[in-house]
């Protein structure tokens, strides 16, 4: 017992917050999930066979956060998987090509779907490659934006364009999910330049806040 | 990019028992903690995922046994994570900060949210306990002034059960439900609830005589009124409103409604205004770009920093991604709460609710627009002379708005006049010819006034010269809006020439081009009373005569 060895430190807390990407094919679900858990990109597509999963422990001292993050493939054939990546997510990140305005359009099915196994996860709408975004003519990619901002709102949640190859706006996805389960002001100012990696996350996605991630403390876990 | 298949080589033969991880839900233990660990903690221990849903050979996943597993990429900088949030900033990092805002949390939204939320419909039964003892209580206190209330009223009423009246106040339910999970009574007292109204009215009645409980607004049945009105409902109120009601269906539909409603208010003219959807006030978040656009070479300037990773061994990515893979093909329907999978579309069907919130994303008419004038169209400010075009300004399609007449005529100049072979419906009466006739009327010389002479225009003139106009107007120039026969407009002919002849001479009334000559003139004011000096002239002169 705990009380009869005074020197065994405190039970750790873990809070275990499973994140779904979802989007269409060759998006970069899966280079998201590795670049922020491992810190590598490959340029070499490799298709996602199911649900690729990973997770990333963080440590804060008397407790953890433990990501598990799990990538649907984006095929359509798949798709019948997709309540493995959403149900039970605390988040769910909609992800599409900044290249391909297709695949923004497809984000309209991919919310009805998974929101329709998880109504209560925090949504993200994730713009990826955005550094083969720029080279776009700049009236698209003010078009793009515009009409992202207006998916993001209207599904409530926080826009982001990311660029998984240059290491911009990865890990602030991963933290606007943090503040926006734990009610956490996030010090990060919003990015609101048409052209600029987007980052506008204050008022979006505040409405429904999910059940705050899970805890548990399995007893003896070193420190 | 090419698009390659997984090697399955290339995954480590491992089930979760041949992984090392730091943390994983079948790793954890179930008892023996300080806190229990819910049935959500483990993401994937409640869903299972679909039926067809099968391990790989690297990662073990299943339903039944609830195994998963997953390597675990552990030990970022706890530090570094939290000092982008404000609450963590430049603060001690113990444990208690930590709590503070990730506990406690917690704790708050399972209090917000309840088990029962969680646990589905699990806790429902105790709340029905605690309802129905509730409900016996309130029966207890309240019976003998409920039914001494309704012997007041004079009015027989069948009891109905107790327990609906806590139906009309669902959010004494909703307390119970949140209050009486997770926290037990301080004071011993397990169904007291600080918040409800109900619960505040069952103190009142505990305390109190029963037979000096008081009317509340939280007690409804016990107003006569509302006993009166009930009394009067019937219990198939439904029933007989819609048998009041029968009504056909189609006379519902929109009998008089022309097909120009279904257009869209903004089919606007496209040669006269400008319909733009104006982006910005529906993404009032994005800011126009003042400088230049990013280019690659400068994408470095939105790079995080990068982590101060120690060096450790790290297994390659291929061998720490874990893959689950379906067993079965897609081509299997299945169902999974609302949601039913169709096998021909490879779609979800259900939660069809939530394509409407990008209804207005994708339809333009109800995005917000800016009507403007097209800018060419504007009349000119330049002085000087104008061409016609630019001086009657607005054009909608092939009519020109003529800004002096106020009138729309044709651009091109091929105005048809469906009306010019219809025969003027006025005869001409004017056997006088007085030249210079037209739309303004007749100028005419008054040899005996003091004044210039002037042109009549407007109807004051007319006072004076009523003889020429009236017989110099062309009468088929105006539009015939009264229909007058040619008996009376003799005889108006000759009650103008009497009155013509008695008043004729007398004097002018002013307008504003006889002003105007008058001041290039010299002449004397007209507005002032020096015209009351002819008159007196002409009287004195009269009279001496």
């Amino acid at each position: 017992m705990a009380s009869d060895v005074p020197s065994l430190p405190p039970p750790k807390n873990t809070f275990t917050i499973k994140i779904g990407l979802i989007g269409d094919a060759q998006v970069g679900k899966t280079s998201l999930m590795v670049k922020y858990v491992e810190n590598v990109f490959d340029e070499e597509y490799t298709q996602t066979l199911g649900v690729n999963c990973l997770s990333k422990k963080i440590t804060l001292g008397s407790a953890d956060i433990l990501f598990y993050i799990m990538d649907l493939g984006g095929q359509r054939e798949f798709i019948n998987m997709l309540p493995l990546a959403s149900e039970g997510a605390k988040a769910i990140v909609f992800l599409f090509d900044l290249t391909r305005p297709e695949t923004l359009k497809s984000i309209q099915e991919w919310h009805r779907q998974a929101t329709g196994f998880n109504e209560r996860a925090v949504p993200l709408l994730v713009g990826t490659k955005y550094d083969l975004f720029v080279n776009l003519d700049p009236d698209l990619q003010a078009q793009i934006s515009k009409q992202s901002m207006r998916y993001a709102q209207a599904m409530d949640a926080p826009l982001i364009f990311c660029s998984t190859s240059h290491s911009i706006n990865v890990q602030k996805i991963f933290k606007i999910i943090i503040a926006k389960l734990y009610n956490l002001t996030m010090r990060a100012s919003e990015i609101k330049q048409i052209g600029d990696p987007l980052l506008i996350y204050k008022h979006l996605g505040g409405t429904r806040r999910s059940a705050s991630a899970s805890s548990s403390s399995p007893p003896g876990t070193s420190t | 990019m090419s698009i390659r298949p997984v090697n399955l080589d290339e995954f480590a033969e491992t089930s979760f028992e041949d992984i090392e991880a730091t943390v994983s839900p079948v790793n954890w233990p179930r008892s023996n903690t300080t806190r229990q660990i819910s049935p959500a903690s483990s993401p994937l221990k409640a869903q299972g995922g679909p039926p067809s849903t099968a391990s790989s050979e690297s990662t073990t996943f299943s339903k039944n046994q609830k195994r998963y597993s997953t390597h675990t990429e552990s030990d970022e900088d706890g530090s570094a994570f939290l000092d982008d949030f404000e609450e963590f900033r430049g603060k001690k990092r113990d444990d208690d900060l930590v709590k503070r805002h990730f506990i406690q949390n917690y704790d708050s939204d399972t209090i917000k949210h309840g088990p029962g939320i969680v646990e589905g419909d699990n806790g429902y039964d105790n709340d029905e306990d605690e309802l129905a003892t509730l409900t016996q209580r309130f029966a207890k206190h309240m019976q003998p002034s409920s039914t001494n209330g309704r012997n007041l009223s004079g009015i027989s009423r069948p009891r109905k059960q107790v327990g609906s009246s806590f139906h009309k106040q669902p959010q004494s339910m909703l307390n119970l439900r949140g209050h009486s999970r997770d926290r037990k009574p301080s004071n011993g007292r397990p169904y007291e609830l600080a918040n409800s109204r109900s619960a505040s009215n069952l103190r009142v009645a505990s305390r109190l005589n029963p037979s000096t409980v008081q009317y509340k607004k939280s007690m409804p049945a016990l107003s006569r009124y509302d006993i009166i009105r009930e009394e009067n409902e019937r219990d198939d109120y439904d029933e007989a409103f819609e048998d009041d009601l029968k009504f056909e269906k189609s006379l519902l539909q929109p009998q008089f409604l022309s097909d120009d409603d279904d257009k869209s208010p903004l089919n606007l003219s496209p040669s006269q205004y400008t319909v733009t959807a104006d982006d910005s006030l529906l993404t009032p978040q994005l800011h126009k770009r003042h400088f230049e656009w990013v280019k690659p070479s400068q994408l470095g300037m939105f790079r995080e920093p990068a982590k101060s990773s120690k060096p450790k061994k790290r297994l390659s990515a291929s061998r720490r991604l874990k893959t689950i893979k379906q067993e079965i093909d897609h081509n299997t329907p299945m169902k999974k709460g609302r949601m039913v999978y169709n096998p021909e579309t490879l779609t979800w069907e259900g939660n069809e609710q939530a394509l409407s919130k990008f209804r207005d994303v994708d339809t333009f008419d109800k995005k917000a627009i800016v009507i403007k004038e097209k800018p060419e169209l504007q009349p000119p400010d330049e002085g000087g002379k104008r061409s016609k075009f630019k001086q009657h300004g607005k054009v909608v399609g092939r009519m020109m708005f003529d800004q002096e007449n106020l009138c729309w005529v044709r651009v091109d100049g091929n105005e048809k006049n469906p009306f010019k072979e219809i025969p003027e419906f006025f005869p001409r009466t004017s056997n006088v010819n007085v030249p210079g006739t037209g739309m303004n009327g007749v100028s005419s010389k008054r040899s005996q006034s003091h004044f210039a002479p002037t042109r009549e225009s407007g109807r004051f003139a007319s006072t004076a010269t009523t003889r020429f106009h009236s017989l110099g107007t062309n009468p088929s120039l105006h539009d015939s809006t009264f229909s007058v026969d040619s008996k009376t407009l003799e005889r108006f002919y000759h009650e103008e020439n009497r009155w013509s002849k008695k008043v004729g001479g007398w004097f002018i009334l002013r307008d504003v081009e006889s002003e105007e000559y008058d001041a290039d003139e010299g002449l004397p004011d007209s507005k002032g009373n020096d015209y009351m000096y002819e008159i007196r002239n002409m009287v004195i002169s009269s009279a001496r005569n």
